[in-house]
């Protein structure tokens, strides 16, 4: 296990190496002069030329690389072209909000799609399997945006159940902030005992988490479907089953398990694409995650933040692939 | 002389029995509901987008004419769908926006398995570095955002439906070279690869006319299920405006422009998410079933 997990850090800091290449190599590459961007449209060529001197741009590329390397190491990701705000810092504030409503919504698609599609697998051919298969493809087709802007409608504009948009009440706001102890709002309100923070937060989340965890939902409940099906028809089954072994028992004692393998390798690639949905959601329901954070900035190129959000996006790729490996080892002697 | 016409008897009868068992599994295929309906969705949406100009009740509205006379329309027997903030009636632009969505995606899955199943045989054949390195570059460009390609791409030729479709073939290859090199190496340990290796035939020979047709059942199957979400990457790159330019008809574009009438109007951002949903759903029921019909 141990040299298996020393191999995957190695991939994942080569994997950050060549990323970081990459993208500050196409950020230098691309048109637009950062040193005017960094001052702004009404900037004189004096002020401009002065900028590109403060950051480092009158050098050669590679020194920039290796300087922008070298802060990165201690944690400085640079400052922001359009806010001037140092990237780090936003980066902090801003992740835990989008980790938090992905994990929720990573949650809710295993809740509610392993069951589903183990369900679905055990009453195989009934009207409760051809139902279960229909969610899944509905789920997995819906494109995120239509989706969001079709829960709005409902539940917002016709029910009125739920809030349109933003992560909490206005009222709210003016209240003291919370102790930012994990970083995670529902999770610090509880920590503070601030129940009605929580409720109206998690009110405000409902329609985001719903919209990421669509498609997770369909893929677990589609693939346990299938894997648990495949699994019923191996030789060590029938021989239990040969053997006495009750359906129900055999089932859930010996399939299931072995069925969760390919399931569990979903989890890592459900993760990176509702990442990249969150793009979509949270600026569909105003949500001041990475999502929002990242729409703006490429549409007013801000290098440093999207190099920041690039990497920290395939980072977090990397990382729940290795954490799923390891599960799948753990749950499958079989893998080695 | 006589063995010889008894053989080519008996292979004949095989054949026949075998032309004739593909034939009723082709039509079981079709009997079953799901799957029919499936295909006469995509085939009907397809034969609008192939021959948009006679389709669209409005040609010119469905490419971009503006109509400003009848802004914002409810659905009425004049606009089945109604019309946009710019008059243009929305059905003709549904049957314009769907070339970009079919053939769009067409090109993707194509373009993405024509790079991918090559490079994943020759990585799985030859094992070592090539594999090696060929994995590696395709973790690297599956980790990057599709997103910030299609903005590094932009930026360079200007936004279009091309540069979206550049920016999704280079993500997006790197999972068939993924799948294919699996394949390749568990077949290469296979008798079969093992004679022909010991035949003395050559690297290419065998990885064409040995490996390739055994794994085309999976390319074929993998290309149909990722047409949907071929087509839902065209439309999210148009929902940011990295895709489709206006005037032009794309439904993430359209779904993006009636966003903000979404409340007053919801026909204007509904009707082109709807038609992208009801497309992509009719890809995965197909493929779906194709799938088990072909394992079964």
């Amino acid at each position: 296990m141990l040299p298996f997990l020393i191999r995957r850090l190695a991939g994942l800091v080569f994997l950050l190496l060549i990323l970081t290449m990459l993208v500050f190599g196409l950020s230098r590459a691309l048109p637009g002069d950062v040193a005017a961007m960094y001052v702004g449209l009404k900037a004189k060529p004096e002020q401009i030329q002065k900028a590109r001197l403060e950051l480092g741009l009158d050098k050669p590329v590679h020194v920039q690389y290796l300087r922008y390397m070298g802060r990165l190491l201690k944690g400085d990701l640079g400052i922001s072209l359009r806010t001037h705000r140092p990237v780090a810092r936003d980066l902090k504030e801003k992740l835990p909000l989008s980790l938090e409503i992905v994990l929720l919504a990573l949650l809710i698609s295993i809740a509610l799609g392993l069951p589903m599609g183990v369900v679905a697998a055990f009453k195989r051919d009934t009207w409760i399997d051809s139902a279960v298969n229909m969610i899944g493809s509905a789920a997995v087709s819906l494109p995120i945006f239509f989706l969001a802007l079709l829960l709005q409608l409902v539940f917002f504009n016709w029910l009125g159940w739920f809030p349109l948009q933003g992560r909490i009440s206005t009222m709210m706001e003016f209240r003291d902030p919370l102790p930012a102890v994990t970083r995670f709002g529902l999770i610090d309100a509880l920590l503070a005992g601030d129940l009605e923070y929580m409720a109206d937060m998690a009110w405000h989340m409902f329609l985001p988490v719903v919209s990421l965890a669509s498609i997770p939902l369909g893929l677990v409940a589609r693939l346990s479907r299938s894997s648990l099906l495949e699994v019923m028809q191996a030789d060590y089954i029938m021989a239990a089953r040969a053997s006495g072994v009750g359906e129900t028992v055999l089932f859930f004692r010996y399939g299931l398990r072995n069925a969760l393998s390919p399931v569990l390798s979903i989890m890592g690639l459900s993760m990176a694409l509702m990442l990249l949905n969150t793009f979509y959601v949270e600026q569909i329901f105003n949500y001041p995650g990475i999502g929002y954070w990242a729409l703006a900035s490429i549409f007013s190129l801000d290098y440093p933040v999207l190099v920041a959000i690039t990497l920290v996006l395939g980072a977090i790729y990397v990382l729940s692939n290795t954490i799923i490996d390891v599960l799948r080892r753990w749950v499958d002697p079989r893998i080695k | 002389m006589k063995d010889e016409l008894k053989y080519k008897h008996l292979a004949e009868q095989a054949a026949r029995e075998h032309r004739r068992e593909r034939k009723i599994r082709t039509i079981a295929f079709l009997k079953r509901k799901s799957a029919a309906a499936a295909l006469l969705v995509l085939v009907l949406i397809t034969l609008a987008a192939v021959f948009a100009p006679l389709v669209a009740p409005y040609p010119d509205q469905g490419k971009g004419a503006v109509n400003l006379g009848e802004r914002l329309q409810p659905l009425s027997g004049k606009h089945l769908l109604g019309t946009d903030t710019f008059g243009r009636d929305i059905l003709s632009r549904l049957v314009y926006g769907a070339r970009v969505s079919i053939f769009g995606g067409l090109f993707i899955v194509c373009a993405a398995a024509l790079i991918g199943v090559p490079l994943g045989l020759w990585a799985g054949y030859s094992e070592g570095a090539p594999g090696v390195v060929i994995s590696r570059i395709g973790e690297i460009l599956i980790s990057f955002p599709a997103v910030l390609i299609a903005i590094a791409i932009t930026t360079v030729i200007g936004a279009g439906l091309t540069s979206a479709v550049i920016a999704l073939i280079i993500p997006w290859w790197p999972w068939y070279a993924r799948i294919i090199q699996g394949e390749v190496l568990r077949l290469k340990r296979m008798l079969f690869v093992e004679a022909a290796q010991m035949l003395g035939y050559g690297k290419s020979y065998i990885l064409f006319r040995h490996l390739l047709p055994n794994i085309m059942r999976t390319v074929m199957v993998m290309m149909l299920l990722d047409f949907g979400p071929a087509i839902i990457s065209i439309g999210l790159l148009g929902f940011l405006g990295l895709g489709t330019q206006p005037p032009n008809a794309d439904w993430g574009l359209m779904v993006w422009e009636g966003a903000p009438n979404l409340m007053q109007q919801p026909w204007i951002a509904i009707s082109p998410g709807a038609a992208m949903f009801i497309l992509v759903m009719a890809f995965n029921i197909f493929g779906d079933n194709l799938q088990d019909y072909l394992d079964g």
